[in-house]
């Protein structure tokens, strides 16, 4: 069964179209990336899928509610890990788990979670002390703390060093194994390939391919999904990268 | 949920020392710096026989106590949460954006409720000021000072994109806001096209009106329109721009 629907998902600022005609589906239970360059409309699309952007054309449905009309139910169980979400400086990582625990109806149990990411020594230190991993590591922490039924997760390891980041894929796939759908979004093609079921590769706001890596690799005829990319569009998503 | 996020905000203003110690301390300093000086307890002929210690003195430590709090507390904090995202963090679970303002502004309220009863404690100890003599006015006026003053904040709050733009900002309301309301020179000494002026300004109309209850008048109706006009636009203008949170 779907957690979640997107049908011909449209969006338009001015004239410029983010998104255009993105469809795709998440299976309960999955890791289902949204893998692209940025500026391809990946955080436009989950940030509609959140409810944060009203799309301009098209359907969602998340666990079947529209996250725009109903979205006190969508809330309550899709947790979200935001690109550019930070903490008041100030607040501490026990304090803010807390407090977010207090926003859900039915909240995980903060301390096992600051156990399982490793921030139980960490619960006095302030958001501002914390290093780049902590941060990400105490806001996946936060996505999971209402107990949802899927974690949106927004370059999750963007600004990681490689230790950190590795670190994070097992955080990750022990998030799907709790029995959490995971909706990554992600311009790192090796993580996508590493951590994926399914994905949807993104590029100039459409959907180019929607399959498993392994799937998107065969059909392109290339030895991984970087240089898939680059049959698929003709360009290099590690030059887009440095250009941008 | 609003109770402890108002409690964690709370605790995250004090731990700001800085600025909520200030928004604290200063109208309990202001009120013994001024209720210090040589003369103000005794009639003075340029306040129409009355002491300085029961007319301007308490009514600048409470027009600065709120205006500390609802132009520079709250705008900073706000504008600097929506700067670095939290309140789009905040939109993605079940407790709005609002609770967090709603927060907030409960949190300030909370300091400038300490603020006032500090300047009470402290005043009647130290420098023999009278607690005002018209209650009833004083609770009017205080009351439409902070939803007027506190409506401008969130105002502010609403529009202004970062913490740096609020720190200028603010300061450019206060400081035009101050002079009118006798700040640097006491409203007495202002030329009366000035005050006439200043009269239709919220912060100089609170500061009157606190000084004219303190006194035991009834506030004049033009000032208790202006706090009313004041908030009420204000609370609208920032109800229809924080929408876009």
């Amino acid at each position: 069964m779907p957690v979640i629907e997107v049908s011909k998902l449209r969006k338009t600022y001015g004239k410029r179209i983010a998104v255009d005609e993105v469809s795709f589906t998440v299976e309960e239970g999955e890791i289902f990336g949204i893998v692209g360059p940025n500026g391809a409309g990946k955080t436009t699309t989950v940030e509609s899928v959140t409810g944060l952007r009203r799309p301009s054309g098209g359907e969602i449905r998340v666990l079947g509610h529209d996250p725009l009309r109903e979205p006190a139910a969508v809330r309550e169980k899709l947790g979200v890990q935001l690109q550019d979400g930070q903490l008041p400086d100030r607040l501490r990582v026990g304090e803010a788990l807390d407090l977010f625990a207090s926003f859900y109806r039915d909240p995980a149990d903060p301390g096992l979670l600051l156990e399982m990411l490793g921030l139980t020594a960490h619960r006095k230190q302030s958001y501002k002390k914390l290093s780049g991993g902590q941060k990400q590591r105490l806001s996946i922490a936060l996505a999971l703390v209402g107990n949802p039924r899927i974690a949106v997760f927004d370059e999750l390891t963007t600004g990681l060093d490689p230790n950190a980041r590795r670190a994070t894929w097992r955080l990750v796939e022990n998030v799907r194994s709790r029995g959490v759908t995971v909706l990554l979004v992600t311009h790192f093609m090796e993580e996508a390939e590493r951590l994926c079921d399914r994905v949807a590769v993104i590029d100039g706001g459409r959907v180019i391919a929607l399959d498993t890596p392994a799937g998107i690799v065969a059909a392109a005829g290339t030895a991984n999904l970087d240089d898939a990319f680059l049959t698929l569009t003709g360009r290099s998503i590690d030059d887009m990268e440095a250009r941008s | 949920m609003i109770r402890r996020l108002t409690l964690t905000e709370l605790k995250l203003n004090l731990r700001d020392w800085s600025t909520t110690g200030f928004g604290l301390v200063l109208p309990v300093a202001i009120l013994i710096a001024l209720g210090s000086i040589p003369g103000v307890d005794e009639p003075d002929p340029v306040l129409s026989g009355r002491r300085g210690i029961d007319t301007w003195v308490p009514s600048m430590a409470f027009t600065l106590a709120l205006a500390m709090l609802a132009w520079f507390m709250l705008p900073v904090v706000l504008s600097t949460y929506r700067e670095r995202g939290v309140l789009r963090r905040f939109a993605t679970t079940p407790a709005r954006p609002a609770a967090l303002l709603a927060a907030q502004l409960f949190a300030n309220l909370l300091v400038l409720a300490v603020a006032v009863a500090a300047v009470f404690a402290v005043g009647s100890l130290v420098v023999d000021l009278h607690a005002p003599r018209n209650l009833a006015g004083f609770a009017l006026v205080l009351s439409a000072g902070v939803l007027a003053l506190f409506g401008i904040g969130l105002l502010l709050a609403s529009v202004i994109p970062s913490q740096r733009a609020a720190q200028g900002i603010t300061w450019l309301v206060f400081a035009p806001s101050a002079f009118l309301a006798g700040v640097y020179v006491p409203s007495q000494y202002l030329p009366d096209r000035v005050t006439r002026v200043a009269d239709f300004t919220p912060l100089a109309a609170f500061r009157s009106a606190i000084e004219t209850v303190w006194v035991g008048e009834g506030p004049r109706p033009v000032h208790v329109a202006v706090l009313v006009a004041t908030a009420v636009l204000s609370w609208l203008g920032a109800v229809h721009f924080l929408r876009r949170v």
